[in-house]
């Protein structure tokens, strides 16, 4: 890269830009979730839709709006913004620009946690046990990463992450092969690419006090990252011990990605696509970069999963199909660049 | 005419045997079923001490009515090497289920016949014809025709005693949400009962998949579940919980057919008409006053 264009990009972002930035995401997210609550397989008006909304007792419409595409508009939402979050959280914590929740093995990890507690029936007995099952399996995926990533260079991340993923996803298989339920088989493909379909507010209630904590535990290291992207000497003199950063981290990313993952599958990409997008309007600071990517995350999964509804007619998609299609060429466009940086 | 059409008849004639293995004199005495549908058709038609094996999902109650009757029978997977081993001088198998076992016993000169699934209640008697017949027991096939075809005759003087008027509209909704679609035996069996198929109306697709909403919105009169109770969870069936599916109990009449008695074309399917017919007669009172009521 030329010297000038890393001076450039290395330049304090004015704030305004970020501002526009958050503003304009905001309008974007709110925009979708209107149509979202329109766009379903029941063909409703506008203004049905808005009749709905505004009577949830409606027989039709507002069963419609409230139990059906209100908690799948929100767990998009939420889900997204818990994998942009975790994403920059992650880059920034690992300082590697290819980490991702999907790409690391994080959500397929948790996927097979929430498999083993739903299919053994524990979560059938015992509701809570499916996040917490989620959230163990994210948080032991992110200690092994933490503890590979901290010998290795970008490479030895990114393929610690392909073995944890692809074993994770293995576990997830032959487990849901086992299950003398007919169908288990079937949902391998909802537990490797993920979905929110046909959810309802159960899954939400389960999934949202540890999507909140665990984003709030991301955010609080905000301050953390921006100190740790001076080198971990100069954090800790700054007053924020990179133990204190990478403990926040590990613990926000498990919550969040395990609650989301143990009720909507694994889907990846987003945490990949998103903070490298909205990097370059914070000036390439990874504190601020946090609640942007929230945003960014929760508003492009809301347009997945809208894709979803509108381009498959019969049985749906599944999420981590489009977010996958777009994901996986710009993945390959970063190592592109990565390499000529490299080079 | 005449004179083209009998090269035209010797012609099928002569492709039907190339397709259909010729069977020699001697009725087979060793038959393996490899299909859960064949199977049943099997018990209900051979001695028992003619069947060699029956496919192992016969003994499965959620699949197979005669899971019962299976019992006695040896189970087989329906891999070569087992259906080898059990020297069969006639294999009955599904036209797309263990296709290359099929392939095999054919390569090997072991006469395999397959039975398309029956899409009907004509594709019934047409399997049941089929597989006497290479039994040598038509007379059986007959029985068991004329019973199933004076049950649904009875079916359907009942239905005519009752009060006339618009068929009430029937929703089947099972794991999934996979429907009936039109073309189906599940159709077939609804239109017996009287009913009318919302599938055929809310453009389904070929897939049979019936959305959650499309239910809700058309708020059918009866719908039809599997009442299966799992013996493992999975997500498929965890749709069957969802708020607004269960808020359905409200408006519409449920009604429990096994999956089993519709599965395959048996003419035990005749027991699904009469439970659905029931259900259609009783849901005259249901239209007026329930459905506009609100708490």
């Amino acid at each position: 890269m030329k010297p000038a264009a890393t001076h450039r990009a290395k330049l304090p972002a004015r704030p305004s830009l970020a501002g526009a930035a958050a503003g304009l995401l905001a309008g974007l997210a709110f925009l979708l979730c209107a149509i979202s609550l329109t766009v379903g397989p029941a063909q409703l008006s506008p203004a049905a839709t808005l009749a709905g909304l505004l009577d949830p007792a409606d027989p039709v419409a507002g069963l419609i709006v409230w139990e059906i595409r209100l908690p799948r508009t929100l767990l998009a939402l939420l889900i997204g913004a818990a994998l942009g979050l975790s994403g920059a959280a992650l880059q920034g914590l690992l300082r590697n620009p290819l980490a991702e929740p999907g790409l690391l093995g994080v959500s397929p990890a948790a996927a097979f946690g929430a498999v083993a507690v739903f299919y053994s029936g524990l979560a059938g007995s015992f509701a809570l046990a499916l996040p917490l099952g989620g959230i163990f399996g994210a948080g032991v995926a992110v200690l092994l990463l933490q503890l590979l990533a901290g010998r290795g260079g970008v490479l030895t991340l990114i393929l610690a992450g392909v073995a944890v993923s692809s074993f994770a996803g293995a576990l997830t298989s032959l487990a849901l092969n086992l299950s003398p339920n007919p169908f288990a088989t079937s949902e391998i493909v909802f537990w490797l690419l993920g979905s929110v379909a046909d959810r309802s507010w159960q899954q939400v209630a389960l999934a949202l006090p540890f999507l909140l904590l665990g984003g709030v535990l991301l955010m609080s290291s905000t301050r953390g990252l921006e100190a740790l992207s001076l080198g971990e000497e100069a954090a800790a003199t700054l007053g924020h011990p990179p133990r204190r950063t990478r403990g926040l981290v590990v613990f926000g990313t498990a919550l969040a990605v395990g609650a989301g993952t143990a009720v909507a599958g694994a889907i990846g990409f987003v945490g990949l696509i998103v903070p490298h997008l909205l990097r370059p309007l914070v000036g390439h600071r990874p504190g601020r970069l946090l609640p942007l990517a929230a945003l960014g995350g929760g508003t492009l999964l809301l347009a997945a999963d809208l894709c979803v509804r509108l381009l498959s007619p019969g049985p749906e998609l599944k999420l981590g199909v489009v977010t996958a299609l777009v994901g996986a060429p710009f993945f390959l466009l970063l190592l592109l660049r990565l390499r000529r940086e490299l080079a | 005419m005449r004179a083209l059409a009998q090269p035209l008849v010797l012609a099928a004639l002569l492709f039907a045997g190339l397709a259909v293995p010729s069977l020699s004199a001697a009725p087979p005495q060793r038959v393996v079923s490899l299909n859960v549908c064949s199977d049943q058709l099997l018990i209900l038609l051979a001695e028992p001490e003619r069947i060699a094996a029956v496919s192992y999902l016969a003994t499965d109650p959620d699949i197979s009515v005669l899971a019962e009757a299976a019992q006695v029978f040896t189970p087989t997977t329906g891999r070569l090497e087992e259906v080898l081993e059990l020297r069969p001088d006639l294999v009955l198998a599904g036209t797309f289920t263990t296709r290359p076992t099929v392939f095999a016993l054919r390569r090997l000169g072991i006469p395999v016949v397959e039975l398309s699934p029956a899409r009907s209640f004509a594709d019934i008697r047409a399997n049941l014809r089929q597989v006497a017949g290479l039994l040598q027991r038509p007379e059986e096939a007959e029985r068991l025709i004329a019973a199933f075809d004076a049950a649904l005759a009875e079916v359907e003087a009942a239905r005519s005693d009752g009060p006339s008027g618009v068929r009430p509209r029937v929703a089947v909704y099972g794991a999934n949400g996979w429907s009936a679609g039109p073309g189906s035996l599940r159709h077939a069996v609804l239109e017996a009962a009287g009913l009318r198929n919302l599938a055929t109306e809310a453009l389904i697709g070929t897939r049979s998949h019936l959305p959650l909403e499309v239910l809700v919105a058309a708020r059918p009169e009866v719908i039809v579940t599997s009442g299966r109770i799992p013996q493992a969870p999975a997500m498929a069936e965890a749709l069957l919980s969802h708020p607004a599916f269960l808020e359905l109990r409200d408006r519409s009449r449920f009604v429990a057919v096994p999956q089993a008695l519709w599965t395959c074309g048996t003419p035990l399917a005749v027991e699904a008409v009469r439970r659905l017919a029931e259900a259609a007669r009783h849901d005259e009172p249901l239209q007026g006053d329930r459905r506009e009521v609100r708490p």
